[in-house]
This record gives structure tokens, C-alpha cells and sequence, in this order.
């Protein structure tokens, strides 16, 4: 007989150490920032991060600074990739458009968005309409170009199967097209959510008054440490709520997968 | 017997493919024509141009000469021209039924017709139970049937297949081949088969066509002089097995030309 575990041990045997994880960590962490030598101001322990936290919470400018910032992401995330998918549609569709449009885009495209923060304040000062086009710019061109891409590679297969048939060319678009590109460009938009959060940052670097990483400025020029690294964790939850949100709603939509 | 005028009427057709090195003759002067309700076969070793031309006459690929189907020239796809792919390409995001209902939807049927072609169909190949299915829960064969009964749904005049039983085990193939052997009786479609299988040509069609590599040409033709209906006794009989004899020496000259001409290049 062999020594190996059963698979049912084994897996008891993962669980705990998943379990283990966070705590482990947790418990390290408290006690190297309490240690001789370490600093508690610069690098305070998760108790005083919680204490930090609770501070914001209880001055009521948590709720502000969350919904300001969830408003901007979702609106920009929303104003970008529903103007991408449109503009991806077109120049992967119709040539005389992508022959117009598309050099204007690859010029743009790589710039990184944060460089656009001197223009904006200068464009759109402390508005939030400045934030929103941060946003939208990084969100855009991710979703253009995998739409554009998503579009130009359907399955030539279907698309033949679909000429076959005798599916009139006014309807390929809704009929084949859209469905055949769906599923990449919804990993376009997946990744776009990631950089919504990123041009987030960005956006509150750029001037305004509620924000999770407004906060997280300001308590920095407080030496508030704890709610510096509490506003850094809440981000990192933020990001990782919506890209699990989306995936569950990716896969309601592309429901044939 | 009485000649009929032609369904499908090809006069010395050629394709030529532009590649990067150059352009290249894929069909020769390909000339044929079928009668209305006939079961033809185009039999050769791969890359022989056969898929080429069933694809010139399903309106794919750009050719030189005529091509008519019902008398019009061929200048594009349309739906008297049913398609049966190797690949079933079927919608992935449409069920069984949403697939075969496509083309009646199409072309501007009620939804009484649509669904009335649909169900029939449905009953057809078999596939009741599964109506509902999206295709990538059924297996391969079931695939190719839910593609054989879309290109159907068109009550297509003549139905165009390109090898499509070629990615199906042994067993699956040679129930499909007595399946579309029945549907055809049925309908009594003309039908133009692409296949490199001697035995799948020979049991299935009227008349088989054996092409030639580099270029395409058609070498010579038979007529299969067996009984109707076909069944698994069929490929034991004293005629079937001299066709096939016959077949597999013009075809092994073939792939034996073709397999050196791929050496050189």
C-alpha cells in the first residue's frame, strides 16, 4: 500500500492552508511593525490601519470618497467602452472609415492617459468632467481596438455559412457579426475595467475633493499612515469586486460558452 | 434516356489563387453538368482543387468560364444553393433549432412557415430531443446533422457538400452516409458531393467524378450502376468492389504525382 494521502485528505489538507492565509499574514505583519526598530509611524501594524479605518468611516467622508469614486469609474467606464464598441463596429466594418480614423487612433492609443493630466486641468480645471474624460480616454482605445480586432476575426466559417443561407448583408451586423466578436470583446472590456481603476488614480491626482485616493493623498500629508494603507486596501477590494462582478455578467452574455 | 437540360452546368471553369509566390492554377478547365436530381461525387487526393470548385459554384471563389445553376450564372452565394461545410460552422450562440430555423428567418418567412420547416427538419435528422441544445453539447455527428438540416430549411434546389463526414469516426460516417442517402430519396435534391474517400464516392453517388492535382482537372468519370436503396451489404457486392478497385489505381497515380510534386516544391 502506498503512503499517498486520499484525495479527500488532500483536499482538507488545501482548505487549511487557505484558510491560514490571510490570518498568517495578518499576524506577521502586527508583529514586525511592533518590533524593536521598526517604525509605527511610517509602517503602522493592521491595528492601527482598522483604527485608521474606523476614523474615516466615522467622520462620515468614507461613504463620500467611495461613491465619488465608484460614480467616476462607472460612468467613465461606461461612457468609454459604449463609444469603443460603437467606433470598433465601424472601422472593423466599413474600410473607408478605418482607413480615416484609424491612424489618428494608433498616434493616440499609446499615450499613457496620466500624461494628459496638465491638459486636463488646463481644459476642464477641477470638474469632474475632467476625471470622466481621464477615465474615459483610458477605457476607450482598450475597447476600440479589441472590437475593431474581435470584429475583422469572426469565424469565416460562419460568416460563409451565413452567406449560404442567404442572410441579406443589412443583417450580418446583428445577425452573425455581433455574436461571433462578442466573446473578445468582452475580454477587451474586462481589461478595461483594471484600467478604469488605474486612470482612476490618475483622475484624483489631478485635483478635487472626495475620492478613495484623494484620501489616501491627503492623509499621507497628515502622516495618517494607518488610513493611507486602509485607502490602499480598499482600492485593491474595489478593483477586485468589479472585475469579479463583470466576469459573473460576461458570462450571462456570452451565455453560449 | 431522355437527356434533361443540365442543374448545374460548368464550362471549362478555372480558379487561379494569387499566393505570395505568385499566381497559381488551382482548376483547369473543369467542365461538367448534372442532371436534376442527381447525386454526384468529386473524388481526389487532397489539394486536387475539388473543394475549389464546389466552392466556385456555391458562389465563394472568383473563376474563369460559366457557371450556371437553374440557368442563371453563378456571381455570388444565394439560398437555392445549400452548403454543408467539413466544419459544421454552426451559430454557436443559437440552439439547434435557432441554427435551422436561419435561413426560412432570413428570407422573410412567417413564423408559422419557419416554424412549421423547423420542426420538420428537426424530425428529419433525428434531433427532437435536443431541439433546445446549443452545439457544443452534441457530438460531432449530431453537429453535422443540425448543418445538414439548415442548408434543408432553404428547400435548397441543389445541395452543395464539401467533405462533410470527413472529421467523423468510421462508425458515425457510414451511418451519416445511409442517413443523407435516405434524406436525399426523400427530397430528391440535387446534390454535389467533394469526398477523397473511394468507398464514401462510390456508395453515395450517381455518377463520380475523379480529379486530378496540379491543376485541378477531371481525369475520367463512371457511372455507379447499383442498386437503390444502398445499405452496408452494398459494399460487399461484385460491382462495388470492382469500382473501387478501379478507383483506387486511378487515384493512387494521382496522390503518387501529387506527393512527388509536393517533394520537389
Amino acid at each position: 500500500m502506498s503512503n499517498k494521502p486520499s484525495p479527500q485528505t488532500n483536499k482538507r489538507y488545501y482548505i487549511f492552508f487557505s484558510v491560514i492565509s490571510i490570518p498568517f499574514f495578518l499576524v506577521i505583519w502586527e508583529i514586525a511593525a511592533r518590533a524593536e526598530g521598526s517604525n509605527i509611524v511610517l509602517f503602522p501594524p493592521p491595528t492601527l490601519v482598522v483604527e485608521g479605518m474606523a476614523k474615516w468611516i466615522e467622520s462620515g467622508d468614507f461613504v463620500i470618497d467611495l461613491w465619488t469614486s465608484v460614480r467616476r469609474v462607472v460612468v467613465g467606464f461606461l461612457l468609454g467602452s459604449s463609444v469603443g464598441v460603437i467606433m470598433g463596429v465601424l472601422t472593423g466594418r466599413i474600410q473607408w472609415i478605418s482607413c480615416f480614423l484609424s491612424p489618428v487612433f494608433h498616434i493616440l492609443r499609446p499615450i499613457p492617459p496620466i500624461a494628459f493630466i496638465p491638459i486636463v486641468i488646463l481644459w476642464f480645471g477641477l470638474s469632474e468632467t475632467g476625471k470622466l474624460f481621464l477615465i474615459f480616454w483610458g477605457v476607450y482605445f482598450m475597447v476600440w481596438i479589441s472590437t475593431h480586432l474581435a470584429v475583422q476575426n469572426v469565424d469565416k466559417g460562419l460568416i460563409r455559412a451565413a452567406l449560404a443561407l442567404g442572410t441579406p448583408e443589412r443583417l450580418m451586423l446583428k445577425e452573425v457579426i455581433f455574436f461571433g466578436a462578442l466573446p473578445v470583446i468582452f475580454v477587451g472590456l474586462r481589461t478595461s475595467v483594471g484600467i478604469s481603476f488605474y486612470t482612476l488614480v490618475a483622475a484624483e491626482l489631478a485635483g478635487t475633493v472626495a475620492g478613495v485616493f484623494f484620501r489616501i493623498d491627503i492623509a499621507q500629508q497628515n502622516l495618517q499612515t494607518g488610513q493611507v494603507l486602509g485607502g490602499l486596501l480598499v482600492l485593491g477590494t474595489m478593483s477586485f469586486a468589479a472585475d469579479r462582478a463583470f466576469g459573473i455578467l460576461a458570462k450571462r452574455l456570452v451565455w453560449w460558452r | 434516356m431522355v437527356q434533361e437540360k443540365p442543374i448545374i452546368d460548368l464550362k471549362k471553369i478555372s480558379v487561379i489563387f494569387n499566393t505570395k509566390s505568385g499566381d497559381f492554377l488551382a482548376v483547369d478547365r473543369v467542365s461538367l453538368e448534372v442532371q436534376p436530381g442527381e447525386f454526384i461525387c468529386l473524388l481526389g487526393p487532397s489539394g486536387c482543387g475539388k473543394s475549389t470548385v464546389l466552392n466556385a459554384i456555391a458562389g465563394f471563389e472568383p473563376y474563369i468560364g460559366t457557371i450556371s445553376v437553374l440557368g442563371k450564372p453563378v456571381i455570388g452565394p444565394g439560398p437555392e444553393r445549400g452548403m454543408v461545410f467539413q466544419q459544421p460552422n454552426l451559430f454557436p450562440w443559437r440552439t439547434v433549432r435557432g441554427n435551422i430555423s436561419h435561413g426560412p428567418r432570413m428570407r422573410g418567412k412567417t413564423k408559422k412557415e419557419v416554424n412549421q420547416i423547423t420542426d420538420d427538419l428537426i424530425g428529419v435528422v433525428g434531433l427532437t430531443n435536443f431541439s433546445n441544445n446549443y452545439p457544443h453539447m452534441l457530438s460531432g455527428g449530431m453537429q453535422q446533422r443540425v448543418a445538414l438540416a439548415r442548408a434543408l430549411a432553404n428547400e435548397p434546389k441543389v445541395l452543395l457538400m464539401d467533405e462533410p463526414f470527413g472529421a467523423l469516426d468510421a462508425q458515425t460516417r457510414s451511418i451519416m452516409q445511409e442517413h443523407l442517402l435516405s434524406i436525399w430519396t426523400r427530397l430528391k435534391t440535387t446534390i454535389v458531393f467533394v469526398t477523397h474517400d473511394v468507398e464514401e464516392a462510390i456508395f453515395l453517388a450517381d455518377r463520380v467524378f475523379i480529379m486530378t492535382a496540379g491543376p485541378g482537372r477531371i481525369k475520367s468519370s463512371f457511372s455507379v450502376d447499383l442498386d437503390r436503396p444502398r445499405d452496408i451489404a452494398t459494399l460487399n457486392s461484385q460491382t462495388f468492389l470492382k469500382l473501387r478497385q478501379h478507383c483506387l489505381e486511378e487515384i493512387r497515380e494521382e496522390s503518387a504525382r501529387a506527393f512527388s510534386q509536393q517533394g520537389i516544391a
